[in-house]
């Protein structure tokens, strides 16, 4: 009797382990999302001889950029697991409301951000138009996603370092929309004051538009950015130092260049 | 040199790197139970070689002795207690404790570019390897912290580039109103946070309106680097042993910061274990296979110097060391607040401040290191 009902809890506990509903009681417990791993595990681990998916291309493609250093191997799984989870052909789904039920198994998947991040960050250089497609496709998977709207306004700014006249210019307004973007998900409030004594922050984001400023010779608005990127780096520094005082004789530089 | 009675180093190999070590197990010689206390009738008891059970582990208590044996009895050992034990080992749990992690990790920079040129990217290669038999860190390997601080400098001594840096700063959030001369107490700079400490709730709700956990402040700092290697690939900023909690908020969820409540999901970096629904624990450092982390450094090119009045002189001097701190100090100020008079509770539980921080939260730096130098071509 005892071995039975010992039989008939474990059968029921596993059908509960199947079906996801661990806990379904309790309001307070973590939903079961539907999401791939987004990062980055160790390759040996996963025992892929073969990618068979879109998530299996991209693990391979990250072990063959970080661990191998070989660009184009990783190009090509990025290229292949972005054909197996592409918002264009309907093979990956944007989430934009919560399932009632079965959360774990929407289908098609959801579109993946790391893979759609480092194809882009490895095509800024070359070319940055296709990098800004795919930036673009994170900004619609997680529009409050740091650094994707920065790394457009790179690759907006490498555009424009090649082009000339109206183009150029038009280039850098789209580098400049791009980088207050991004300063617009983290802004500096009187609440972050209060709690941490910064008047600004995202440092690099400010010196870039500062350098963008003086190509198109605003030096009211670069002057404005350098201020700022000085405040950002009042209390953190900055990952090169010299940085700073250049920010600082550039500020007296342009002051002296404005008409009076 | 070791603390404990050391027995010589050994050298040996893993992957690519040769590493040398202090020998591990050099045991005392002692009976291996207490004669007559220990053991019927008295039997007769050999000396022979023995293991210590003191289970040293990475971190400390962030109390002082006397609140610790107040609150688990009197004869709780002072964990900076001076001397050795009968057997020369160091009393001290914060001694060997130190000990251990020097013998925890090796680092190389051998394989970084020999040769750079002033105004491009040259790439440093610091390659990295657990010596514990597991990632380091382990346990709670989400709030302890081990980083790599890398810095390179011309031969003048001018600082080119710093990555796990910290800055002396003022906490308005927990009362320190400006820099206490003290970098112990600081983050790293990769990410500013300050999450919420949530408030008293009457009755008592459960969830983030009173408990908050959420981030009040959340934004990438100069340093970025966790984030930034692992979503994007680039090779720059902080390389930061530390496994990651994630929250991934779903449609329909606020930030907790601001007004928005999302409409679509969006993942973010938490510091409590209990609000996150995911966890990343491949940030951690792999063992006994060297990991290689990448810094793609810009140098100054020739305005630049201009502009800052000086001329680069080679060679490049590259430094790597690998630090341990057992939690972010955000963390640890989270819990003053949380736990503080205005927190859920209602009232001080009196665990920890910002004084406590200050005077409990101490890095253990350097435990291994490496250097290198860099022809610069003009």
């Amino acid at each position: 009797m005892t071995r039975c009902s010992l039989l008939v809890l474990a059968l029921s506990s596993l059908s509960l382990a199947q079906t996801g509903v661990f806990q379904a009681a309790n309001p307070h417990y973590p939903n079961r999302n539907p999401f791939y791993f987004e990062g980055k595990i160790d390759y040996e681990k996963l025992g892929i001889a073969s990618p068979g998916n879109a998530w299996e291309y991209a693990q391979r493609g990250i072990h063959r950029q970080d661990d191998l250093e070989d660009i184009a191997g990783a190009v090509a799984d990025y290229r292949e697991s972005l054909s197996l989870n592409s918002l264009t052909e309907g093979s990956c789904q944007i989430v934009t409301s919560v399932p009632a039920q079965d959360f774990g198994k929407l289908d098609p998947p959801p579109c993946m951000f790391t893979v759609r991040l480092r194809l882009g960050y490895l095509l800024m250089r070359g070319t940055p138009e296709e990098a800004i497609t795919l930036f673009q496709e994170v900004l619609q998977i997680d529009p409050q996603r740091l650094e994707v709207n920065a790394l457009i306004g790179a690759a907006y700014q490498t555009s424009a370092s090649r082009a000339k006249g109206s183009e150029r210019r038009r280039l850098y307004s789209q580098a400049i929309a791009a980088y207050q973007a991004e300063l617009a998900l983290s802004p500096v409030t009187a609440q972050t004051t209060a709690l941490t004594g910064d008047e600004a922050n995202n440092a690099h984001t400010h010196w870039a538009l500062a350098g963008i400023y003086e190509k198109l010779e605003e030096p009211a608005s670069a002057i404005a950015e350098y201020e700022l990127y000085l405040k950002a780096t009042k209390w953190h520094s900055d990952v090169y130092p010299w940085r700073i005082p250049i920010a600082q004789k550039k500020i007296g530089l342009l002051r002296a260049a404005l008409p009076q | 040199m070791s603390t404990f009675p050391f027995g010589g180093n050994s050298t040996y190999q893993v992957g690519d790197l040769k590493v040398t070590s202090p020998t591990p197990a050099v045991f005392p010689t002692d009976f291996a139970a207490v004669p007559g206390i220990s053991t019927d009738l008295d039997y007769p008891l050999q000396k022979r070689p023995v293991v210590t059970h003191y289970f040293t582990g990475v971190d400390v208590p962030i109390l002082d002795t006397g609140s610790l044996q107040a609150r688990l009895g009197s004869n709780y050992p002072d964990p900076h207690q001076a001397g050795t034990d009968s057997h020369g080992l160091p009393n001290a749990l914060a001694s060997r404790r130190a000990e251990l992690l020097k013998a925890a990790v090796r680092i190389s920079l051998s394989h970084t570019d020999t040769t750079a040129t002033a105004g491009q990217p040259f790439l440093v290669r610091a390659e990295a390897v657990s010596l514990t038999g597991h990632r380091f860190p382990a346990g709670f390997s989400q709030e302890r912290t081990a980083y790599i601080e890398l810095t390179v400098k011309d031969d003048n001594g001018v600082l080119l580039y710093q990555s796990g840096y910290q800055v002396d700063k003022p906490h308005p959030e927990t009362g320190e109103t400006a820099p206490d001369g003290n970098l112990d107490d600081e983050d790293l700079e990769h990410l500013h946070a300050v999450v919420d400490p949530g408030r008293a709730v009457a009755p008592y709700q459960p969830g983030p309106a009173g408990n908050g956990h959420t981030n009040q402040v959340f934004e990438l700092g100069p340093d970025s680097g966790p984030e930034t290697r692992v979503y994007i690939g680039a090779p720059e900023g902080l390389v930061l042993f530390r496994n990651a909690l994630t929250r991934i908020y779903l449609p329909g969820d606020s930030l907790g910061r601001n007004n928005t409540v999302l409409d679509r999901p969006h993942f973010e970096e938490v510091f409590s274990a209990s609000f996150a629904n995911a966890v990343d624990n491949y940030r951690s450092l792999a063992p006994l296979r060297p990991t290689t982390y990448r810094y793609e450094i810009q140098l100054p090119g020739i305005e630049e110097q201009q502009a800052l009045g000086i001329q680069l002189k080679g060679p490049l001097h590259v430094h790597a060391q690998v630090n341990f701190e057992h939690f972010p100090p955000l963390f640890l100020r989270f819990l003053a607040r949380t736990t503080g008079p205005d927190g859920p509770a209602g009232h001080d539980l009196q665990l920890v401040n910002e004084q406590s921080i200050d005077t409990f939260l101490a890095n253990i730096k350097n435990i291994a290191s490496d250097d290198f130098t860099v022809e610069l071509a003009q």
